[in-house]
């Protein structure tokens, strides 16, 4: 009986450590040569895998990098009582609209709950990031990649793209524009 | 567990080794030595210092009052009353049976500490004042054991402190190297989210363990030195997690750690389900646990003792808690007296 009455009570607990589970999670340029700089983006940040928010993770609004540059971008912050497990995507966002991208490292966000250390999460851009592996989300915008545009002229930099249907809705403004004046002549 | 403390050695290499001055004012000198511990690469590893920082001041209380302890010897004003980058205290008293008391302040008779211990201390009872142990005195201020290091918590070696309160969370610190000559933050100990406030003295109070996680190849040996505890061992445990170790330079099992005994607290059912476990992490960062069973059908279960969990018959007693390791326990009950007598003479 006292068996059945502690297997009832592990059952019983085993949904409150589930939600317990922590980690740490770092995202945005490498910090270090190679560091990924993010040109004419407003915001940088960290979404699940279908593109809502993280619990717990911040903005960062990039700024000037080693050596002076712009578009360096970094953070480490911890999670709490972390339920989300799939792999996150870089929300990058411009005046234009937001774009998602992967590094080509990233992997599923790990947690774990006490007394197992917190795992650590690295979903920055490094040295080892070329346009070639870094995958860019069909649900946002396009981003434009520069090889060795990144920190010390490795790595790469990154910018959003306006999609073809914002060219054109910028192109048909500008036509009416100049249909406009050109009637006030 | 691969982490070894390898030897001691020379817990005589200064004079006195034995020489305990004998008036109660004076700093009383007790014995030095240095232990060898080691990191295991590509790995976790459960450290602790077995040595101390030396005794600062020793003597009596004179008297005890709520938080105050009005001491037999003099200091200097507000000298004791410093914290580390977490706002913990630096200095600590320790009774002769091995209770730690964190000091808040001092004056020059008079020390405070962080709660009411009239029900602990008494007059005339021996205390001596000690300093912390901080992650620099455990493993280098410089990083000159080699520690793998880089701009981020990513890249470097991690060093995980658990929080006291039994909730099991984690600081995580590493040591930075600025990549970019102090863009980031410059060189040092740091901890995960905050690139820039030197952590080196952060305290790893006393019978306090660390888990060290190396992400490159190759064990990393390394030796402190420190003060033998002379004082018998007193931690009281919270409900749930605590990451600690055994205080003495030397092995002791669990049977004799004295984790266990009928009346200190520690919850002994008939599994690990239901008793205080104590978990040893492996090089793979898995955990092997123990427990102390009470067979409730008198040796149907499998009978009394230390088992590991999975196998309730086999005696797990004799299963070694290295000098210079750590380990968790996981407390179920409403407090646990952790007790142990000095293991040696001095």
């Amino acid at each position: 009986m006292k068996k059945l009455i502690n297997i009832i009570a592990f059952i019983a607990i085993t949904p409150m450590i589930s939600i317990a589970q922590d980690a740490s999670v770092s995202f945005g340029s490498a910090p270090a040569p190679g560091g990924a700089l993010f040109l004419g983006i407003d915001s940088v940040t960290l979404v699940d895998d279908t593109y809502s928010a993280i619990a717990g993770i911040s903005t960062i609004v990039p700024g000037v990098g080693p050596g002076g540059v712009d578009g360096y971008a970094n953070i480490t912050e911890t999670l709490n009582n972390v339920t989300f497990s799939g792999t996150p995507w870089l929300a990058l966002t411009s005046s234009a609209g937001t774009a998602y991208i992967r590094g080509g490292s990233y992997a599923a966000l790990a947690s774990a709950s006490a007394p197992t250390p917190t795992p650590t999460n690295n979903y920055t851009l490094g040295s080892s990031d070329t346009s070639a592996n870094i995958v860019v989300s069909l649900d946002g915008l396009g981003v434009d990649i520069t090889d060795g545009g990144g920190i010390f002229s490795s790595g790469v930099s990154i910018s959003v793209v306006p999609e073809p249907s914002t060219y054109a809705l910028i192109a048909g403004f500008a036509a009416f524009l100049f249909v406009a004046i050109r009637r006030r002549k | 567990m691969k982490t070894k403390t390898l030897k001691l050695l020379g817990c005589a290499l200064l004079s006195g080794l034995f020489a305990f001055v004998s008036q109660a004012q004076s700093v009383s000198s007790t014995p030095v030595g240095y232990v060898t511990l080691t990191i295991n690469g590509d790995g976790y590893t459960a450290l602790s210092n077995p040595l101390e920082n030396a005794v600062v001041y020793s003597g009596t209380a004179s008297s005890v009052s709520g938080t105050t302890i009005t001491t037999s010897f003099s200091m200097t004003d507000s000298e004791l009353s410093g914290t580390d980058p977490n706002g913990a205290s630096t200095y600590y008293v320790q009774t002769s049976d091995g209770i730690i008391l964190d000091v808040t302040a001092n004056s020059a008779s008079t020390i405070t500490v962080a709660s009411d211990v009239t029900s602990l201390v008494s007059a005339d009872d021996s205390i001596t004042v000690k300093r912390h142990s901080t992650l620099a005195d455990l493993l280098g201020s410089d990083n000159s054991i080699g520690l793998t290091s880089g701009g981020d918590v990513n890249s470097s070696d991690i060093v995980y402190v658990m929080s006291g309160d039994g909730a099991g969370s984690y600081s995580a610190y590493y040591y930075q190297t600025d990549p970019f000559g102090g863009f980031l933050g410059g060189d040092g100990w740091r901890i995960s989210g905050d690139s820039s406030t030197d952590m080196s003295g952060v305290t790893i109070a006393a019978d306090d363990g660390v888990i060290v996680k190396r992400i490159t190849a190759g064990d990393l040996s390394f030796v402190v030195t420190g003060t033998v505890n002379a004082n018998n061992h007193r931690r009281d445990l919270p409900v749930g997690f605590s990451l600690i170790s055994y205080p003495f330079p030397v092995n002791t099992t669990l049977d004799d750690s004295g984790i266990y005994t009928a009346t200190n607290g520690y919850v002994s059912g008939g599994d690990i389900n239901s008793s205080d476990a104590v978990y040893v992490i492996s090089p793979t960062g898995a955990f092997t646990l123990y427990y102390r069973q009470t067979d409730p059908f008198g040796g149907f279960l499998g009978g009394d003792g230390w088992r590991v969990a999975g196998d309730s018959s086999t005696d797990a007693g004799g299963t070694i808690i290295e000098s210079g390791s750590s380990i968790i326990i996981n407390h179920r009950g409403s407090g646990l007296a952790w007790t142990d007598a000095l293991p040696y003479s001095l």
